[in-house]
């Protein structure tokens, strides 16, 4: 048996060829494609469910979804590089502080410049990985158009027409300037 | 050649230029939350029609009391009544009208409805039998307060613009009205378009999209804080904004409770423009990497910022924050309602134009 649970509260889950349910719900979704249901729940913006497949004596994972889990190992890598680079700005420095004996102005000069330029590598290093990150799970949570386009409904208007009167507004305006036309077109060109 | 021949050859160019003319149409298809709007470049009107619809049975209704209305007629018996119209109807029959979009995208609640909407904007559009027809249609940025993709949305409107045979490209919202407003400026500006579902922005230097990003904060949020304030339905809201809401102008409400909702609706829209603000700012700091060396005009766009006075609420509130960028001028577009689905018109003439 395949069963689905959403423990948060709130949602309305509309799943094709199911009835309409409120979360926190646990259903039993053996007789449906796990696919369909995983890409209904993606659209309805439901990202904290679990799927199940169960037989007598065990329980089999098929699909877990936790953002929180992500988050905090994410948390986690971005905090061990960050001390590993302060341990490795931190040796770098003692190592400069030790070679540079005395105390003039020349050598202070020296050392603060160095210190602004390794201050400046080790942000623009962490704000490449912190992008790297961000681009990644981007990446992951973002859908694939092809996937998408499989599941957008076909429009069949063939067994429907439209009747009455209509009930637009209609304002008038006047007829769009051919030069503006043209100067857009010049300046998407040069683009 | 003689010169008769010569003339006949120019006017025989002359004529097909004419055909061709004739039978390409640019659209320019403006999808709100609240309206759809569209424009087309062989006609002077632009339409614009409520984006709801009422669900009904057909027992629910006799055929004959609907000859004044629009609807759509599926042939299992499902009736839907669409536009303004759905409204009147809702109340008769103790219903809610159904919306195809939530916050500016396609709603996940009503996706069974596509076919209603894509006759929705088949009527909308008109007759393109015959001819060649290209649309741009309006997309929102995506939001940076909020998680949605904008990617569904965008295809399902391709989609439906396609079962039309009409083709198509997606084009920001808020950079459609540069398209419609800053000619003179050579396209450079910021748009802002205060929807009902979204707040959308735009930067555009000289035509091209600097920066775009929307907040999932507009009309409908004002109108749900006002609510939720109040104690009220939103329905009931909405409606008095949409009768009674101004900025400047002597107020002339005696009703205490309409004025009540009136006072929170202009602090829900003070608290708004200031959100917005404070976003462009923090953005266009972040994020625009082009050096803008000349002040450029702010357009305000949108049915949110409908109510006289809301412009001037705006610059009194942006006059209050140090901007990374010099502003030449603060205006409203020539109609907020119809400005995005003008701009888009330009750009897709624009776009038949460079493809000839």
């Amino acid at each position: 048996m395949i069963v689905l649970k959403v423990k948060e509260k709130g949602h309305l889950l509309n799943i094709p060829g199911m009835i309409p349910v409120r979360s926190p719900v646990e259903i039993n979704i053996s007789k449906f494609n796990v696919d369909l249901v995983i890409t209904s729940l993606r659209k309805q913006g439901i990202k904290n469910y679990e799927i199940t497949e169960s037989d007598d004596t065990s329980d089999k994972k098929i699909e877990r979804k936790q953002p929180a889990e992500i988050v905090v190992k994410e948390d986690k890598f971005y905090r061990e590089e960050i001390n590993k680079k302060f341990t490795n700005l931190e040796n770098m420095i003692s190592e400069l502080v030790k070679n540079r004996t005395g105390n003039t102005n020349e050598n202070k000069e020296q050392i603060t410049d160095k210190l602004d330029t390794l201050e400046l590598l080790t942000r623009h290093l962490l704000n490449k990985q912190r992008d790297d990150i961000l681009e990644e799970k981007l990446s992951k949570d973002e859908p694939e158009i092809e996937e998408l386009d499989k599941f957008i409904p076909k429009v069949n208007i063939k067994r429907m027409e439209l009747k009455g009167k209509t009930t637009k507004t209609i304002i008038k305006q006047d007829e769009v300037d051919p030069d503006d036309v043209d100067l857009l077109s010049q300046l998407l060109d040069k683009k | 050649m003689s010169e008769a021949a010569k003339e006949e050859v120019v006017e025989n160019l002359e004529k097909k230029k004419v055909k061709i003319k004739d039978e390409i149409i640019s659209i320019g298809l403006d999808l709100g939350t609240m309206h759809l709007v569209s424009a087309r470049s062989d006609q002077q009107d632009v339409k614009i029609t409520r984006n709801v619809f009422l669900p009904l049975d057909e027992s629910d209704i006799q055929i004959s009391e609907l000859s004044d209305i629009s609807y759509v007629r599926g042939e299992d018996g499902d009736l839907f009544i669409i536009g303004s119209d759905a409204f009147k109807y809702a109340n008769i029959f103790g219903q809610v009208v159904s919306r195809p979009m939530e916050k500016g995208l396609i709603s996940p609640k009503e996706i069974s409805a596509i076919d209603v909407l894509t006759l929705m904007i088949k009527d909308l559009i008109g007759d393109v039998q015959g001819k060649e027809a290209y649309c741009s249609y309006s997309v929102p940025a995506q939001a940076i307060d909020e998680g949605r993709s904008i990617t569904y949305h965008e295809n399902v409107f391709a989609r439906i613009l396609k079962s039309l045979g009409i083709n198509y490209t997606s084009v920001n919202e808020a950079m459609a009205i540069i398209y419609s407003e800053c000619a003179k400026e050579k396209y450079s500006g910021i748009g802002i378009s205060f929807g009902a579902g979204m707040a959308n922005i735009a930067v555009s230097y000289k035509g091209i999209q600097a920066l775009a990003f929307s907040t999932a904060r507009a009309g409908d949020w004002i109108d749900k804080e006002t609510a939720d304030s109040l104690g009220m339905v939103q329905n009931r809201v909405t409606s008095v904004k949409e009768n009674y809401m101004q900025f400047s102008g002597e107020v002339l409400i005696k009703n205490k409770k309409t004025k009540r909702v009136l006072e929170a609706l202009y602090y829900y829209h003070k608290a708004l423009i200031d959100y917005t603000v404070k976003k462009i700012i923090k953005e266009f700091d972040e994020k625009v990497d082009v050096e803008v060396d000349e002040a450029i005009p702010i357009i305000i766009s949108g049915g949110t910022s409908m109510p006289k006075g809301f412009v001037e609420i705006f610059k009194d509130i942006i006059s209050g924050y140090d901007l990374p960028f010099e502003v030449s001028e603060i205006r409203r577009a020539s109609n907020p309602l119809t400005a995005v689905a003008n701009g888009l018109l330009v750009r897709t003439m624009s776009d038949v134009r460079g493809m000839k």
